[in-house]
């Protein structure tokens, strides 16, 4: 799960608070204000969902709530965008095996 | 109860607020219905009020006048702001359906703003369904709303002005960038700077961001295409070739780069879903960005009462939204009999002026950067092009051959549109390639029907239970 940065938040910009999401049941980090589809990139994360027919993996495309591309469990909601959704501390997320 | 207002604007863009502001001075009631957790539509976007960044040196004073309207409208006591809120329906008109932290809700207004601004176009490629591959919206999405650099090394590809302003965003930020590849050359641009010269305020932007791109030695590429993307279950390298001016690509041009995140832009198209849904009149034009929703010069739509502004009357940019948010709300106003008529021609006389030069500098912006047919004519039977259903091209091109082309009939045929965007991502780029087939002709775009968005079941059944049942 590397993306040869070991820290894609940007230098310079001093974040809101620091929670945790529980990411597949692991312990994630991430800050209070950034989206949920940002925290899971930002940790590495690059298969948010498998497509429906070919099972390919899928990730962010539009960013602002159009492609669907994004969909993950929260709080064990099925196919939430997660670009439309904010983090928050002890948020469980699933991402598609 | 339904909450009755005057006007809701659905959209919370620079159309929308500016409308709103108007309006609300009159002392009409407004609701504004937003799908994002903030105010300000795409172009207002910012960091979280919690996050702090002195990387930002220069923000466009469009952007600075449109930030303080948005914390002014906040404390208006005639406008109650819906954000987080999902529209599910249009009914009879005036009533609105939409979702909001897992119920629905419904309001009613005398009269309706649709100012729910633009997306991404797209031009598909192989390999764009790749973890990686982004829009450059997208992009400018992780950096400016989120602090995030989406990757170390960031290639950008595809038309117009945008990409220099998501460059200038990633080498802000300290990302580099692999390069911009634009695929309409050099010289077919020069036409642009007329169009500069209708928004001069552009042309300092342009600048800004010019200058941040060449001191950086940012490799800048003209009439270059994507060939296609790959990478084993996420993005590793991208083909790119060079096109001659129709279009098609040179041989033995092809160029491989390594990369880990290509951002992609091919410019913006409105979104028109809910006049559809409401069975209002659209029209196709290719110099403001394609489907458009049909407005008369006081930007009322064909349907009584309902108003359009901003991007979905066509692609024009910020300056466009704002005079159109005025425009409509002065619209509703005098249609309301709450305006003198001799202030109301005063003050529509010359933002009509200002519209009509926008429309200009929208019809050279659209025109220049363009998409020639032949690029959608081009491309490769087994890119997938309904993202949401794995639809290839092949699926709709063997439909096509067979008889079934109208949009709607593709989508029964063969799922393309199905899924859950509802073929907002798949519709404009199945249109286009129609459109390459058939020499410009027009295929019937698709029928939209409620909810407009996938909403929550739950979300229905508590409306249901507490709002209808008794």
């Amino acid at each position: 799960m590397s993306n040869g940065l070991t820290n894609l938040r940007i230098k310079g910009i001093e974040r809101g608070k620091r929670v945790y999401i529980i990411v597949n049941g692991k312990k994630t980090e991430a800050y209070e204000g950034e989206t949920v589809a940002s925290a899971l990139w930002a940790a590495g994360y690059k298969k948010f969902r498998t497509s429906v027919k070919n099972r390919e993996n899928r990730a962010p495309l539009c960013g602002m709530g159009v492609c669907y591309e994004c969909l993950v469990t929260i709080n064990g909601i099925p196919n939430i965008r997660s670009c439309m959704t904010y983090v928050n501390n002890g948020m469980e997320i699933e991402t598609d095996e | 109860m339904n909450k009755k207002y005057d006007t809701i604007i659905i959209g919370s863009g620079l159309a929308g607020i500016n409308a709103a502001n108007i309006l609300s001075a009159y002392n009409l009631k407004i609701a504004i219905i937003d799908e994002n957790h903030f105010s300000g539509g795409q172009y207002l976007r910012k960091l979280p009020e919690n996050f702090k960044s002195n990387l930002i040196k220069y923000t466009t004073k469009i952007k600075k006048e449109g930030l303080k309207l948005v914390k002014k409208l906040q404390n208006n006591k005639n406008i109650n702001f819906y954000q987080d809120s999902t529209v599910i329906g249009i009914y009879d008109n005036n009533k609105l359906l939409f979702e909001n932290n897992g119920k629905a809700e419904l309001i009613q207004g005398e009269t309706l703003i649709i100012a729910t601004g633009a997306r991404e176009k797209y031009l598909p490629f192989k390999g764009w369904t790749l973890p990686g591959v982004i829009s450059a919206g997208a992009l400018q999405v992780f950096l400016k709303s989120n602090g995030v650099l989406p990757a170390d090394k960031i290639l950008i590809a595809g038309t117009g002005p945008f990409l220099y302003a998501v460059a200038y965003e990633t080498l802000v930020a300290g990302g580099k960038i692999q390069g911009i590849f634009e695929l309409n050359g050099f010289f077919k641009q020069i036409p642009f700077g007329f169009g500069l010269m209708r928004a001069p305020t552009k042309i300092i932007e342009a600048l800004v961001y010019m200058e941040e791109i060449l001191r950086r030695w940012t490799k800048l590429k003209y009439g270059w295409k994507i060939i296609r993307a790959e990478g084993d279950g996420k993005l590793e390298q991208v083909m790119l070739a060079k096109t001659d001016s129709k279009g098609d690509t040179i041989k033995g041009s092809e160029k491989t780069i390594k990369t880990n995140l290509l951002a992609t832009g091919f410019g913006f198209i409105p979104n028109i879903e809910l006049i559809n849904m409401i069975n209002g009149e659209t029209e196709y034009k290719k110099e403001l960005g394609g489907w458009i929703i049909k407005v008369n010069d006081e930007l009322e739509t064909s349907i009584e009462g309902v108003f359009s502004a901003g991007e979905t009357t066509g692609i024009g940019g910020a300056e466009k939204s704002v005079i159109e948010g005025m425009l409509t709300a002065y619209s509703i106003l005098k249609k309301m009999g709450k305006i003198d008529s001799t202030l109301y021609s005063k003050i529509v006389g010359k933002l009509k002026k200002k519209r009509n030069n926008y429309l200009k500098y929208a019809e050279y912006l659209n025109i220049v950067y363009s998409i020639n047919d032949t690029h959608y004519k081009t491309v490769d039977d087994e890119t997938i092009i309904c993202r949401c259903e794995d639809v290839p091209l092949k699926e709709i091109k063997n439909a096509y051959q067979n008889g079934f082309k109208s949009l709607n009939s593709l989508k029964i045929f063969t799922r393309s549109g199905m899924g859950n965007c509802q073929g907002r991502t798949c519709g404009p780029i199945i249109t286009e390639i129609i459109k390459s087939y058939e020499k410009g002709k027009i295929p019937e775009q698709f029928k939209i029907r409620k909810p407009a968005k996938p909403v929550n079941i739950s979300s229905l059944v508590r409306f249901y239970e507490e709002e209808v049942k008794e």
